[in-house]
């Protein structure tokens, strides 16, 4: 039971937690241990949502186990350092629901080598999209998404840039009718 | 009640948040019920910084609705937001009534068409008089700088 387990509800929170129970009347003399959960539970999310854990597992299934030991729901984040670069499609567990699929923060699939060894993966559950197939998704476009999108960005830019005749000399790049070229220095 | 309204300093927060008085001398009969409102408050926060949020408005205009709520922009604010739809435009955002802000990249400059896009849950950082988020626009400006530099350095020109 967690900080992931508490209502927004005040008044259901007299049950929301059985490792904090708070009804009305209990005792004085658990007040402090009450205190001491309420520490305990803001600890423990901050430790699960600012770097403290570290993904294990094989092949390209991330497993991660909180602090907190939730059951993923809408609203809930966490972040992991990824222990291995994904070699293909990955997918989640976290504190064993799951496996899902562990998805780019546009919804797709991510692409071999997307998710870096030592980089911090911080994802979001996402069933608003998609209620039959819920997944983990990560938040922002991080450099490493965009690593698709940045060749087809810079390919575009070279495009762009290139002459469109072929330029004098041997050797020289240009771009033609949708495909670069290399000048071989023979004049048509 | 709203854990943004929260002080970093113990004392102010006797009165930092309406919803829990944590007054000296408060009866001991109150103390279960201001238990679960710290609890109540921070589950608001974690739906808020957890994704909870999907936009709405219309077109380029984003409007976000927080559990805690949100009554001032300030350094040290941020929420987590599905968005609900791409943009075609510089958008904005307004979360919980403070206004429509202009809602930038990190790099200052708005995200251009479709660079908002529907689904993706973005970090909206409070900077300045609007919000900053990850629309990968530093990562795009790399790319095609180093799409100059090849040409220069390949294409010979």
């Amino acid at each position: 039971m967690s900080a992931f387990d508490w209502s927004t509800n005040a008044g259901l929170n007299a049950i929301a937690d059985k490792a904090m129970p708070v009804p009305d009347g209990v005792s004085a003399r658990v007040y402090a241990s009450l205190v001491r959960g309420l520490m305990a539970g803001v600890a423990q999310l901050i430790a699960d949502t600012s770097g403290a854990l570290v993904s294990v597992g094989l092949g390209d299934l991330y497993a991660v186990n909180t602090f907190s030991g939730l059951k993923p729901k809408p609203g809930t984040m966490i972040a992991f350092w990824a222990h291995r670069t994904n070699e293909a499609e990955p997918s989640l567990m976290v504190d064993g629901y799951g496996p899902v699929a562990f998805l780019s923060a546009d919804g797709n699939e991510l692409a071999p080598g997307a998710v870096v060894q030592g980089q911090l993966q911080m994802v979001v559950w996402d069933e608003a999209v998609s209620p039959e197939k819920p997944a983990w998704r990560k938040i922002n476009p991080a450099a490493t998404d965009l690593q698709v999108l940045n060749a087809q960005t810079a390919l575009e830019a070279l495009a762009a840039f290139l002459p469109k005749e072929a330029p004098d000399g041997a050797g020289k790049l240009w771009y033609s009718n949708g495909s670069f070229q290399v000048t071989t220095g023979a004049q048509s | 009640m709203s854990v943004f309204d929260w002080s970093t300093r113990p004392a102010a927060n006797a009165v930092s948040d309406a919803g829990v008085p944590a007054l000296d001398g408060a009866s001991a009969r109150e103390l279960p019920g201001l238990v679960r409102d710290l609890m109540a408050a921070v589950a608001g926060y974690i739906g808020d910084q957890g994704g909870a949020i999907r936009t709405g408005g219309m077109f380029n205009a984003y409007v976000a609705r927080t559990s805690s709520g949100v009554r001032a922009i300030r350094p040290g604010v941020a929420v987590l937001v599905q968005v609900d739809r791409d943009n075609t435009d510089d958008p904005t955002l307004n979360v919980d009534g403070t206004g429509a802000r202009p809602w930038l990249d990190m790099d200052g400059t708005p995200p251009p068409y479709g660079a908002v896009r529907a689904g993706a849950f973005y970090l909206a950082i409070a900077s300045g008089p609007g919000w900053v988020s990850d629309f990968g626009g530093i990562a795009r400006s790399d790319a095609e700088d180093a799409a100059i530099t090849a040409a220069l350095v390949f294409g010979g020109i």
